[in-house]
């Protein structure tokens, strides 16, 4: 990979003590998009929250190994969790809107980040970047839980765009969509890929194939298969890939 | 089609609801009866004159000046010390400390001190602040005895209020590079405020109802001043109202019925208060 900005280092994850993760090392390119995909329970959203910290919630999470972001250890002592979500931002797989206008669900984030410069010139940059802005640039102080559940997840990704992050990690983000927004939210990574890094995690597999210019398949927590999107979708190396992507298991 | 047994579901349907509606008046008619002797009985000793007269061992003369301001001081005092105690330990036990094994042991420990009868507390307050804190039977020591009494309530109403609010807006909140305090500064404590006021007020209820750990901490029963330091003594309604009605005459049974009038209006009031603000939030706050 020749210039990655995240990568692994030998890393495993465990709950408790059954492993999420076992000894993975990978490194996802910068400006490119990375899709992560396996069956239920794999491993995925684990691998994701590995490179924002988002697993610190949960208690009996333990990290061996190394996460890397630009070289620095994520999970380093003097890395600051706050920092590296603020520098890499994600959208979950359920919308979730703060129950506040429109307008304060993006800003309030570069606010509290200390953002000083034009607020509306933000706001409509970063909601004509989530293609949402000519649905919503006439209403933006409505309260943001009137959306319909795209028009919601596209705020969340604006949300995620105005604090300007170097990489957006997706878990699964359409999947609680229909699939005229599904559409919306692939054409919406599509054309982010110019500015972002984007590493997306999903259990459709068209999905991977349309997004993607790279597919790691991860299977009960191990590395199976990681390449250029088009090798893994026409000509995987590995056995067990293949079955996967022809729907064979999974 | 017809199932053999639909009549007699319907039967026992509608004995249910009978049931159901019969025991709900029943308690109610007892309540009316409750509020009309009461009523009765104290209306007539009801006027400015006996809510600004101090205790007298003359029926006609008596008022609770003292006793009203009493409780009003130890309300004030108990708010200032048991709400940030409670709401502090609430969101440190629940945003900050939630999954460890200490604040499972704590969560247990307060809902069993929620049920501790209140004389106990008494007893606990006599020991530490009457006796070890020399507070003596000060309005300090009142207020600290009752917010330990409502403590265990204000921290479970609290925490039942912080747990509503779904862990996807933390999370969400947490994503874009917000510390803890920010997240629960802009997007739990607000939608929770109003969950946590009403268990508040409801605890504050409690306390101005509640009379033996005064008694306990030896609250005074005869008080013709009124408190005007922490540190000075003080009496309050109901143990002014418990005084009275334990004098033989009748005069005092009437002083006794409009002292609890004039309780039950505060109370009113005060739940009054706490419905308004849940029906305030419930409007404004939807996910």
């Amino acid at each position: 990979m020749p210039n990655p900005i995240i990568s692994t280092k030998n890393l495993s994850v465990f709950y408790g003590e059954i492993p999420a993760i076992k000894d993975c090392t990978i490194s996802f390119e910068t400006n490119k998009v990375t899709s992560i995909i396996g069956p239920s329970g794999c491993g995925k959203s684990t691998l994701l929250r590995t490179f924002n910290r988002m697993n610190d919630f949960i208690e009996s999470f333990r990290i061996k190994g190394q996460s890397l972001f630009l070289g620095e250890n994520i999970y380093g002592e003097d890395a600051d969790p706050v920092d590296i979500r603020r520098r890499i931002g994600m959208v979950f797989q359920k919308p979730n809107p703060f129950p506040k206008s429109i307008y304060d669900n993006i800003i309030w984030g570069p606010k509290i980040n200390g953002f000083n410069g034009n607020e509306n010139e933000l706001i409509e940059s970063s909601l004509k970047n989530a293609a949402l802005w000519n649905e919503v640039k006439d209403r933006l102080s409505d309260s943001a839980m009137e959306l319909s559940g795209g028009q919601q997840q596209r705020l969340c990704i604006a949300r995620a765009i105005a604090m300007q992050p170097e990489v957006i990690l997706m878990d699964e983000p359409a999947s609680s969509l229909d699939p005229k927004s599904t559409t919306r939210i692939e054409d919406l990574i599509g054309e982010l890929r110019e500015t972002y890094t984007i590493v997306i995690v999903t259990h459709n597999m068209q999905q991977a194939a349309r997004v993607s210019d790279y597919t790691l398949f991860l299977y009960e927590g191990n590395m199976i298969e990681y390449g250029n999107t088009k090798k893994i979708f026409t000509s995987p190396d590995n056995q067990q890939t293949e079955d996967y992507i022809t729907g064979r298991f999974g | 089609m017809r199932t053999s047994n639909l009549d007699k579901r319907k039967k026992q349907e509608k004995r249910f609801h009978m049931l159901c509606k019969s025991l709900t008046w029943m308690s109610l008619v007892v309540l009316v009866i409750l509020l009309t002797h009461v009523s009765v009985e104290g209306f007539s000793r009801l006027s400015l004159e006996f809510i600004n007269s101090f205790p007298s061992r003359f029926a006609h003369k008596a008022g609770l000046k003292s006793a009203l301001w009493g409780s009003v001081w130890l309300m004030g005092m108990v708010f200032l010390i048991s709400v940030p105690l409670g709401v502090a330990s609430a969101i440190y036990l629940e945003e900050y400390n939630s999954k460890s094994k200490i604040s499972r042991l704590i969560e247990i420990n307060i809902s069993n001190l929620a049920g501790v009868p209140s004389v106990v507390y008494g007893i606990l307050g006599l020991a530490i602040f009457v006796r070890f804190f020399g507070l003596d039977r000060s309005l300090l020591a009142g207020s600290m005895t009752m917010s330990l009494l409502i403590l265990p309530v204000i921290i479970i109403a609290s925490r039942e209020a912080l747990r509503t609010i779904p862990q996807s807006i933390r999370l969400g909140s947490l994503a874009l590079g917000t510390t803890t305090w920010q997240t629960i500064w802009h997007h739990v404590l607000p939608p929770a405020v109003p969950g946590i006021l009403t268990g508040i007020i409801l605890a504050m209820s409690r306390a101005i109802g509640e009379t033996a750990p005064l008694i306990m901490i030896g609250a005074l029963t005869y008080v013709a001043f009124l408190p005007e330091t922490p540190m000075d003594p003080f009496t309050t309604l109901p143990i002014q109202i418990f005084n009275w009605a334990s004098r033989p005459q009748h005069a005092f049974q009437e002083v006794a019925a409009a002292g609890i009038i004039v309780l039950l209006t505060l109370l009113l009031f005060m739940n009054t208060a706490a419905v308004l603000i849940r029906y305030r939030a419930q409007k404004k706050c939807n996910w």
